[in-house]
């Protein structure tokens, strides 16, 4: 998953990111809200963590101006304010989810997944198709029911084929919800990933869409 | 002392003095003016006499007066004489009759005729007008007349206890008047007093009944002009206490929540050990945990601080405070912070007259200033500190880090808020503690550009 982690201070956005990383996910940190919305504009993220307290621009703010760029990226907001108000206010906004800080990292996870399956519009853990299925939480595939091992960057490629099938997708759209800012891409990475997952699945899986991408076929 | 009893003193007190002072001067007008009366009413009885005496003489010869005198007593005479001398207008056997005495006598010294209860004797030894005399243990006002044509003369006498008793009488009643009327006042004073005095009692009563945390304004009416006084006064009270209040309660709660965040980041970072996939990974995390306690144990330092700089008693601890010495020491104690990241601290002062303060507030003040100039100031900066002496002390300190934009200046010194793109790593509150020993040592504080026209200038005067 690409993610995007607005938080200004510096031992928590460390945290989030490594631990996140760690899961298997791209983070993008930065540290204030003008940024995130540059950040936003560039790249479509599967998820946003905003922090609610920011300097100047306040996370409400950010969320605010997503939402009014008609942007439906999902977000989840961190607040250190327990009251009610301060969470509807979030949620009102256009937050899609909230967490008050401290948190579990392990619910940090759950939510991030639960709002991008939501983004999909599926509502389980489980991802189906054609005799695949995909398990986004325990990050395990099986084909005809033979568990398959894949990479971390084949299982997100996997995902965001099949949630995007019946479409073409570019390379470079690949590309950017695979790796974070900063991640060393070689210039045919995408290709190595498709022609694992060929061999791994099964090869009519994903078709080449010469000079334009590659399609899963709609189910 | 109450105020009822005050009132009530002060205005029986000048009652009394006023109305005591009506009825001395009503009695002494009334014991003159009878005076008066009895006096002309004695001559005019002389001259009565002494005319009618004449006149009797003429037909009858004084022998036969006085016979007729003294068969029918004075009683039958003043019957006799009643018409012509009712100005006494005293009644037929009226009780004071009897003190009333005449004489009649000749140019040679001869009785002719008296009263029976006149002496032998002259009753006055003047020939003219009024004299006093004491006959038979009783005081008499007596009156001489001559007449005009004969060679008679005529003395009148009363008894003074007769006008006495009349005077006494008036004044007795004047005395009970006087009495009754303090009385009356008194009561008629301690009631408006009461009553006046009872919506101040109401709204005593309104308050004691609240309970601690009830600082709604009072809305009850009030008459008088007085206790609306009062009533806003206390409302203007409640509403000052409440907005004290409510900044407090502000800043815990911005406190409490506060702490989150660096709580967060280390439970995170705790997870992130637990869950760590090889060694390296584990100590990376269980550094950023001891960083992240670090951190939020200089907070929690840091609002302690701030919250034991409460300025009445630090007002009550000043002395005479060498800040030049002071500032040399924390310099030296922040010295080492300096040389790690190769920074210059120069230190510059005049002659500086010591100040009268707080010597560990002030010292907190120094060590936050500088120890925000050396974090923020790169590495191989300058810090520079100079203190100087105008009708106040002034203490400078310029780094050449970042500076504060001028939107931030103002906002810097408000709890927990931290200008933007900060490298370093802070809890927001070394400023408002600054601001605060500022305000408590009543003196102030800028911040500014500084002189180069890059970085952070604070001037402080004290």
């Amino acid at each position: 998953m690409r993610i995007l982690l607005v938080e200004d201070d510096a031992l928590l956005g460390d945290g989030v990111c490594a631990g996140l990383r760690r899961e298997g996910d791209s983070v993008d940190w930065v540290k204030n809200g003008e940024t995130a919305i540059l950040a936003v504009n560039e790249t479509s993220y599967d998820c946003i963590i905003l922090d609610i307290g920011l300097p100047k621009m306040s996370g409400m703010d950010v969320l605010r101006k997503l939402r009014e760029a008609q942007n439906e990226v999902p977000v989840l907001f961190l607040t250190a304010r327990d009251q009610i108000a301060d969470r509807v206010q979030g949620l009102d906004a256009g937050a899609d989810d909230y967490l008050v800080k401290p948190f579990e990292f392990s619910e940090l996870c759950a939510r991030l997944r639960a709002l991008t399956r939501r983004g999909r519009g599926s509502a389980t853990e489980m991802i189906r198709y054609d005799g695949i299925e995909i398990d986004t939480a325990a990050h395990t595939v099986s084909h005809k029911g033979d568990t398959v091992e894949l990479s971390r960057r084949e299982f997100d490629l996997l995902v965001e084929m099949i949630a995007h099938q019946g479409q073409v997708l570019s390379r470079a759209h690949l590309e950017q919800k695979l790796y974070s800012w900063g991640d060393e891409i070689g210039s045919n990475t995408i290709e190595v990933y498709i022609h694992h997952l060929r061999r791994k699945l099964y090869p009519e899986l994903i078709r080449t869409v010469r000079g334009i991408g590659y399609i899963v076929a709609r189910e | 002392m109450s105020i009822r009893s005050h009132l009530l003193f002060r205005l029986i007190i000048v009652s009394v003095m006023l109305v005591g002072g009506t009825a001395w001067l009503g009695y002494q007008d009334v014991r003159n003016e009878t005076w008066e009366l009895f006096d002309a009413q004695l001559a005019r009885s002389s001259r009565m006499i002494l005319s009618l005496v004449q006149a009797q003489n003429v037909n009858y010869g004084f022998s036969k007066i006085q016979d007729y005198l003294d068969e029918s007593g004075l009683a039958v005479m003043y019957l006799e004489f009643q018409d012509a001398i009712n100005e006494l207008e005293t009644e037929h056997a009226h009780a004071y009759e009897s003190k009333l005495a005449f004489q009649i006598w000749d140019d040679v010294g001869n009785l002719l005729v008296k009263s029976y209860n006149a002496p032998l004797e002259p009753l006055s030894d003047r020939t003219d007008g009024f004299n006093d005399v004491v006959i038979d243990g009783y005081n008499w006002r007596t009156f001489s007349l001559v007449s005009s044509n004969g060679p008679y003369r005529c003395i009148t006498a009363e008894r003074l206890d007769v006008r006495n008793d009349l005077i006494v009488k008036i004044s007795n009643d004047l005395l009970y008047m006087f009495v009754f009327l303090v009385l009356a006042l008194s009561v008629v004073l301690y009631l408006s007093i009461d009553k006046g005095l009872k919506p101040l009692q109401l709204l005593a009563a309104q308050i004691n009944r609240r309970s601690g945390d009830n600082l709604d304004l009072i809305r009850s009416d009030y008459r008088y002009s007085e206790i609306v006084t009062i009533k806003n006064a206390l409302n203007q009270l409640l509403a000052r206490l409440e907005d004290t209040l409510a900044r407090e309660k502000r800043v815990t709660s911005d406190a409490a929540h506060e702490l989150r965040t660096p709580l967060a980041a280390i439970r995170l970072h705790a997870e992130l050990a637990k869950g760590a996939e090889n060694r390296e990974q584990e100590i990376e995390s269980l550094e950023q945990v001891i960083h992240g306690v670090d951190r939020t144990t200089h907070l929690i330092e840091q609002l302690l601080t701030l919250a034991r700089l409460e300025p009445e008693l630090i007002a009550s601890e000043f002395a005479d405070v060498d800040l030049s010495a002071l500032i040399v020491e924390e310099c030296a104690l922040l010295s080492p912070l300096a040389i790690n990241k190769q920074i210059e601290l120069d230190y510059a002062d005049a002659d500086i007259r010591p100040i009268q303060g707080h010597a560990d507030s002030l010292r907190l003040l120094v060590r936050n200033l500088l120890t925000n100039a050396i974090a923020y100031t790169p590495e191989g900066g300058q810090v520079s500190i100079r203190l100087e002496q105008a009708d106040k002390t002034v203490l400078t300190i310029e780094d050449n880090g970042p500076g504060i934009s001028q939107e931030d200046r103002a906002r810097v010194m408000e709890r927990f808020y931290r200008a933007e793109n900060h490298q370093v790593t802070g809890c927001g509150i070394g400023l408002s503690i600054v601001d605060r020993v500022v305000q408590i040592h009543k003196g102030s504080l800028e911040l500014d550009e500084a002189d180069n026209g890059h970085g952070l200038k604070v001037v402080v005067k004290i």
